[in-house]
């Protein structure tokens, strides 16, 4: 069974994921619930055959997870607690890369505009929102043309690592370029295609929000649930 | 009909564009050429209104479509009557699906979902681009991304359809595809105008010439028009050629198909350049597991559009993972890009710095040798300049000095002609000549079958 979900439900997921274990203390209150919530995106990846993604983030997970439990049985040093410190922002801000991936990777610009305006949410955010989206694809694009670029005149992380400055100066300074040029390339096109601010506007694309999505928003409401109780109970 | 009167365009007081008087009608294909920098863009920008509403300048004159004068509407309001095909096919979608792209328009213009989806149904069929709907558009070829766009021109059904240098990416097999789908579009009756260099294709459907030079322009119709008329005009005004050029006609040189499934070892020895065992998978299917061995001088690698040219010379750059080794004068080459000097086919990601002088100076210190080369490439007084503000051609003709100052033996081309004008064309002839003179082992993957033609060098034919 294919799990189609309404935009308006993935935002809402990686919204509430982001905050909730981010800010929240369920990894440290509730360990087999943070484990379930970290994989809810995980199976919505797989769900779309985005194995890929899905068994890096699989991976990344059960590795920061043990190391974990690892690192904190270590007497204290140093390095050990930088370590340590890494694991926790990776453990909290998992869940939520690994949804907001899904909603990028899930979601078409019609319909994502769409669901945005039937939410009542006014143009001037949601169109800038859709460009983002198709933005990151374009720049993903590019990084990886300009690392090759880079590499092919020897310009190696390895010779640069000592100079990170110049490192950061050829590696963004082109990306910088290439993506104001595509901001403006993208927006004349868009000109001329006929979008505009506070017009009425079709979609082809079918949005309504069904069972599934239900099912989703109950399971979102469990996990605010939890972060309320870990918080403040 | 569109008429433009009286049409002046200048940008800080300069004028690119002086008087111009054209008249364009529905059925009618108007193709506009000229070399380089001589504002052909900049008159498409003017009839869609990106110009002045996003890209400042003067105009005086004016544009009139049936009777109205375009000047005082804006880029949305003539959208609604004037579709553009851009000549960047990599960002002018603002969707990720195709289907969703060609939707796009009609969505704006809230039209019912079932009508659009019959529209769709509709052209796609016409212009044969079917089989390219609801894919990614991110992974669809050049050629066919310029069939989307051409396809979303159709489905909006505007009476005016811009197309600046669409086929600049675009195969043999691609170019013909477009040329249907725009003698396809011609029949319904739109007005058509096409910024382009590469002629050949359009030569049958044409209706008007339109050679612009120094600010002014020149005119030719349909009565003229016969063999001899287009030769003549092509050697006038220094054009690229009106004769399709097929590959056959390199049978008299030297000529190789290579068949990149099949491992074959034959005459590999004593070459400048081999590369053994080259073999590459993506997702469990076999791309190519063959050998191949070069010569110095010219090289070019002709084939269709997925045959694995671009993942090949990746491999041999070291750019990608696979299976391979490379010898040069029967020396192993363990870093690739220490041998390799690579002209990629987008070459704003290939300049780094912050000038001209900076960007050289990465590659040699001695600065007798960085004046040299710049003279030499006519670059001298752009040396102080953002490599990011040199046109096209010049940011090419950069990295070509770069190229020459490196030492590195080989030199490999990806697309070198695109968006190049007749007489860039024959500045990059020349500078392959000079590297060949000094021996360099040079590889280079085109389509351009006019610029294989017009050069010396062998020629492999990539196929399955």
């Amino acid at each position: 069974m294919i799990i189609k979900l309404d935009f308006r439900t993935k935002l809402f997921m990686t919204i509430v994921l982001s905050y909730v274990m981010v800010l929240g203390n369920i990894q440290t209150k509730y360990f087999v619930q943070a484990i379930l919530i970290s994989v809810i995106p995980i199976v919505l990846l797989i769900n779309l055959k985005y194995k890929r993604v899905a068994i890096m983030g699989t991976f990344t997970l059960l590795f920061v997870y043990i190391a974990d439990k690892f690192l904190i049985r270590l007497d204290y040093n140093p390095v050990g607690a930088i370590l340590l410190i890494i694991v926790m922002v990776i453990k909290k801000i998992l869940p939520a890369f690994l949804m907001g991936k899904y909603t990028i990777l899930t979601s078409n610009v019609g319909e994502s505009i769409y669901s945005l305006k039937k939410m009542k949410c006014p143009d001037e955010i949601a169109i800038p929102l859709t460009v983002m989206v198709r933005f990151f694809y374009a720049a993903r694009v590019d990084y990886s043309q300009i690392k090759k670029a880079m590499r092919l005149r020897g310009l190696t992380l390895k010779k640069l690592i000592k100079n990170p400055i110049l490192l950061f100066e050829y590696r963004f300074v082109p990306l910088l370029m290439c993506l104001s040029k595509a901001a403006d390339d993208l927006t004349v096109s868009a000109m001329t295609k006929g979008l505009a601010v506070n017009q009425k506007r079709t979609s082809i694309s079918e949005t309504y929000m069904g069972f599934v999505d239900f099912v989703f928003f109950l399971m979102m409401a469990w996990i605010i649930h939890l972060y309320v109780r870990g918080k403040y109970a | 009909m569109l008429s433009l009167k009286d049409l002046t365009v200048s940008f800080d007081g300069e004028s690119i564009l002086k008087n111009i008087n054209m008249i364009f009608k529905p059925g009618e294909v108007t193709v506009i050429t000229g070399h380089s920098g001589t504002g052909k863009s900049t008159l498409l920008k003017v009839i869609n209104g990106i110009i002045p509403e996003y890209n400042s300048a003067e105009l005086e004159g004016d544009i009139l479509f049936e009777g109205e004068s375009l000047f005082d509407l804006t880029i949305l309001e003539r959208s609604k009557f004037i579709s553009t095909v851009f000549q960047n096919p990599k960002t002018q979608f603002y969707c990720i699906n195709s289907t969703d792209e060609l939707a796009f328009q009609l969505e704006n213009r809230n039209i019912d979902k079932n009508l659009i989806l019959d529209k769709i149904r509709y052209y796609s069929e016409v212009l044969g681009t079917k089989e390219l709907l609801d894919r990614n558009i991110f992974e669809l070829s050049g050629g066919e991304k310029q069939l989307i766009a051409v396809t979303a021109c159709g489905i909006s059904e505007n009476e005016i359809i811009l197309l600046d240098e669409p086929s600049s990416s675009l195969d043999q097999a691609a170019i013909e595809h477009l040329q249907k789908a725009i003698e396809e579009l011609k029949k319904r009756k739109k007005i058509i105008i096409i910024v382009e260099h590469r002629l050949f294709y359009l030569k049958d459907m044409l209706d008007k010439l339109c050679v612009i030079e120094n600010g002014t322009y020149k005119e030719y119709t349909k009565e003229h028009f016969c063999d001899a008329f287009f030769e003549q005009v092509s050697e006038k005004h220094n054009l690229r050629s009106f004769n399709a050029i097929f590959k056959n006609k390199f049978s008299s040189r030297k000529y190789k198909q290579v068949e990149v499934l099949r491992k074959n070892s034959s005459d590999l020895d004593c070459k400048a350049l081999s590369c053994l065992n080259f073999k590459k998978e993506y997702e469990r299917k076999e791309i190519f597991d063959f050998s191949i061995a070069f010569e110095s001088g010219i090289n070019f690698i002709i084939g269709q559009n997925g045959v694995g040219k671009s993942t090949f010379i990746n491999l041999l750059m070291g750019l990608t993972r696979g299976k391979g080794e490379v010898f040069y004068n029967g020396v192993k080459v363990k870093k690739r890009y220490k041998n390799i000097f690579a002209v990629m086919q987008d070459v704003n990601y290939q300049l780094f710095t912050e000038s001209v002088w900076q960007e050289i100076s990465t590659i040699t210190k001695d600065d007798e040798l960085k004046n040299e080369i710049l003279r030499t490439v006519n670059l001298f007084d752009k040396k102080e300049m953002h490599p990011n503000s040199l046109s096209g051609g010049e940011k090419q003709r950069l990295l070509l000095a770069m190229s020459m100052l490196s030492r590195k033996p080989i030199i490999i081309f990806d697309e070198p002609t695109s968006g190049l004008c007749k007489r860039q064309m024959d500045i990059l002839i020349g500078f392959l000549n000079k590297m060949t003179e000094q021996g360099k082992i040079i590889i280079i993957i085109t389509h351009d079958y006019e610029f294989i033609d017009r050069c010396n060098g062998k020629v492999y034919e990539f196929v399955k």
